[in-house]
């Protein structure tokens, strides 16, 4: 890399030279920053072999994927305005971990919800929890109940919470380590400044989401570019996504790491493996791992993913390298969970701090094949001979589905059950213009059987996670099944839309293309609708 | 790219026809109640029961009905509403719905107010307990609780008389309000961005793409 650095700098000088004349030489720089879209560097200070790296990096991305990361960014910021605050679920719950953190320098000692007496305060005043689940109740609409939160506010009341911060409690820090820093910037302001700027932090996440699910698709349809926006610019619409980065929720870093890891490894499959591409995706994962428990159903994908990559790269960097690869990204991968787990053994604590007791559920004993059946149950139509664990419900149609068109405030906002039964529309011709495309290109599908092999091995993870999850609470379990929890397959979603494209035939496909992008738009905007109705009408 | 430019000004035009027209429907609110209050009674059924109760006046007009049922994923629940034996309305929530204190169910319009209704929940079969809130009819341990034995809340809605179109500005107040930099320009700046959002959304689709890779 350092060597391709080198050559490229001097190669500018030359390009002066070659320029007669001040006509083409206006000619050349104004095509230059056409193609860079930036100023040349000052002859005075040469950039750094970094900075140059980390351009040449930036400047490889296409205009179109930050476009993609724009309009997720703004989707997102709107979201997080058009939402009351503390009305997205467990958010007061993450705002307590990050002001937990903030304000007494600890991990949260509790899973009760004991929080600041500042944070009391504004739930109280806000009356969040009289909105909560009443789609009939408004925010507050009144001058005098404006005048009250800003006086109670103006008292000051404590931002020292002892620390149980609620249900967030077993989440990793990574998140609201990061939360800290929009939570200090607006440390000057009252409560409610602090939760905008985190949330707009969230935001920003939901741009890194995109432009990675943009970048995934060109990896893994590299001779449609029109596809790559299709897949990106609907993924960056996707009322779910800006819901939830438009709010302080660890689930906004976990989508984004999500899609840069999925991004990894089509890379890895299209380019090939190189040690600073395993190495990457070993981080990415103990990012993940840091940033939220669902990330472990992610991991066992990842991992095949890996080990067919080192494989396959063990041809040309030798059966060592390749081995010593691998072993070096999956250490990378694990660190953070093996470190955190011996700390905790030498200070005596359960060896997963608090995750350890909602992990000492998961083993009761009980049949796996009862387990199995209820995991597949969760997600597809019952088969004959299997016990049936959700009578009433067809769980693909009434769960999946129709949540997926709209759940928005604390799960307690949807649309009417017309528009769930008008979306299955659209839906199913997008999927069989999926299986079209698919079929067309089964040839080449073959040629691909392992990569989609090892997409197919993460998205099963996540689920059977999530399902063994559900199982295991009885209590809460359906309340699990929430289509917020699959938005880390959010790439293989822009890859389905995409291909739903392709699926139109040449002549269709733009038209086609530009109807999805559309849909996802209307879809979007009358969420936010929905959800303007809910709160403030 | 002529067909692509024709599809997005088609598509664009049915969302602003779309939102136009949603606007001008107006949200429902509660114009009768049967009197019950919605409290906690602790009891649950698990579903395939049906239980009538007196359902007080339910108003002309009545396109809803707000049944304090609560549940995560609740069952197929449905509304008959009666004037002696006669049928009225009904109306079916198909399963799915949760998480909310009261389910809503859509029921035929009501033409005439009925003085004395009686109001029959089906409340189909249950993947999970479904939480009656109201009055027990009899003192009884909870779990000895079920539909037959605890009087639900009933909410009869209607449209208003206001449409969305004309509660705009009342809106856009109220989204101001609870904030750390409030105001109704908040309204004006999430119109702005989207606006903005739309615009880049379009060009986007409609870019020529200038990279083919191998």
């Amino acid at each position: 890399m350092s060597k391709r650095g080198s050559t490229r700098a001097p190669a500018k000088a030359p390009a002066k030279a070659r320029s007669v004349g001040t006509r083409s030489f206006a000619r050349q720089a104004r095509a230059t920053g056409q193609r860079t879209g930036r100023r040349p560097p000052r002859p005075s200070r040469p950039p750094s072999e970094r900075s140059l790296k980390l351009r040449r990096l930036l400047e490889r991305v296409p205009r179109a994927a930050w476009l993609c990361a724009l309009v997720a960014i703004l989707n997102a910021v709107c979201w997080s305005i058009l939402t009351p605050p503390f009305q997205v679920p467990d958010e007061p719950s993450h705002f307590a971990y990050t002001q937990q953190l903030a304000e007494n320098l600890r991990l949260p000692r509790s899973s009760e919800y004991s929080f600041s007496p500042e944070e009391q305060v504004v739930m109280s005043d806000l009356h969040q929890r009289e909105i909560q689940g009443r789609p009939e109740a408004r925010t507050i609409s009144s001058a005098a109940e404006q005048r009250i939160l800003r006086g109670d506010l103006l008292q000051h009341p404590s931002r020292h919470g002892d620390g149980g911060v609620g249900g967030s409690a077993v989440d990793p820090p990574l998140y609201y380590l990061l939360e800290t820093i929009p939570y200090g910037l607006a440390s000057a302001g009252t409560l409610l400044a602090q939760l905008e700027l985190m949330r707009l932090l969230s935001a920003l996440m939901a741009g890194v989401t995109a432009l990675f699910v943009f970048l995934f698709i060109r990896e893994t349809l590299p001779a449609v570019p029109r596809a790559w926006t299709v897949g990106g610019l609907s993924v960056a619409l996707a009322p779910m996504l800006g819901y939830m980065s438009g709010a302080v929720n660890p689930d906004s870093l976990l989508f984004a790491v999500s899609a840069a890891v999925f991004y990894c490894l089509a890379r890895g499959f299209r380019r090939g493996l190189t040690p600073a591409l395993a190495y990457t995706t070993g981080l990415l994962c103990a990012v993940g791992f840091l940033t939220k428990l669902n990330f472990a159903g992610l991991a066992p994908g990842i991992v095949l993913g890996l080990i067919v990559l080192s494989l396959r790269a063990a041809g040309a960097l030798g059966r060592r390298a390749a081995l010593g690869m691998l072993a070096g990204s999956l250490s990378l991968a694990a660190s953070p969970v093996i470190l955190y787990a011996l700390v905790n053994l030498a200070s005596s604590h359960p060896l997963l701090g608090i995750a350890s007791t909602t992990l000492n559920l998961a083993t009761r004993s009980g049949s796996v094949f009862h387990e199995l059946s209820y995991i597949w149950q969760l997600y597809l139509p019952r088969l004959p001979g299997m016990k049936d664990y959700f009578p009433g419900l067809s769980m693909p149609r009434d769960l999946w589905f129709d949540k997926s068109v709209g759940f928005y405030g604390w799960l307690d906002t949807s649309f009417p059950a017309w528009v769930d039964n008008a979306a299955l529309v659209p839906a199913a011709i997008v999927a069989l213009l999926c299986v079209r495309a698919l079929l067309v290109a089964r040839a080449a599908l073959r040629r691909r059987v392992a990569e989609i092999a090892v997409y197919g091995a993460v998205a099963v993870g996540l689920l059977a996670l999530i399902g063994a999850s559900a199982y295991y609470k009885a209590e809460e379990s359906l309340g699990l099944a929430e289509p917020r929890y699959l938005l880390p397959l959010l790439p293989l979603l822009g890859v389905a839309l995409a291909l739903a494209m392709r699926g139109a035939g040449r002549r269709w496909a733009p038209a086609c293309g530009t109807l999805i992008v559309t849909l996802f738009l209307a879809h979007d905007i009358f969420s936010q609708l929905l959800v303007v109705g809910r709160f403030y009408g | 790219m002529r067909s692509s430019k024709l599809a997005l000004a088609v598509a664009l035009a049915a969302m602003a026809a779309a939102t136009g027209v949603a606007l001008t429907h107006a949200p429902l609110t509660v114009a009768g109640t049967n009197s019950v209050p919605a409290e906690g009674a602790g009891a649950v059924t698990n579903g395939h029961a049906t239980s009538c109760q007196d359902g007080g006046a339910v108003p002309r007009g009545t396109s809803a009905v707000r049944v304090s049922l609560s549940a995560i994923a609740g069952p197929s629940v449905r509304v008959r509403v009666l004037a002696g034996s006669r049928l009225i309305a009904q109306g079916e929530r198909p399963p799915g719905w949760g998480l909310a204190a009261y389910v809503t169910v859509p029921v035929e319009v009501v033409r005439e107010t009925v003085a004395h209704a009686r109001v029959c929940v089906t409340v189909g079969p249950a993947a999970a307990p479904v939480e009656l809130r109201g009055r027990p009819t009899r003192t009884a341990p909870v779990t000895d609780l079920g539909l037959q034995t605890v009087r639900l809340s009933f909410e009869y809605l209607r449209p208003s008389s206001e449409s969305w179109w004309s509660r705009i500005s009342s809106i856009a107040y109220h989204l101001g309000l609870g904030r750390a930099a409030g105001g109704a320009w908040l309204a004006v700046l999430v119109l702005a961005l989207m606006l903005g959002v739309v615009a880049l959304a379009s060009r986007l689709t409609l870019e020529e793409p200038l990279e083919e890779s191998p």
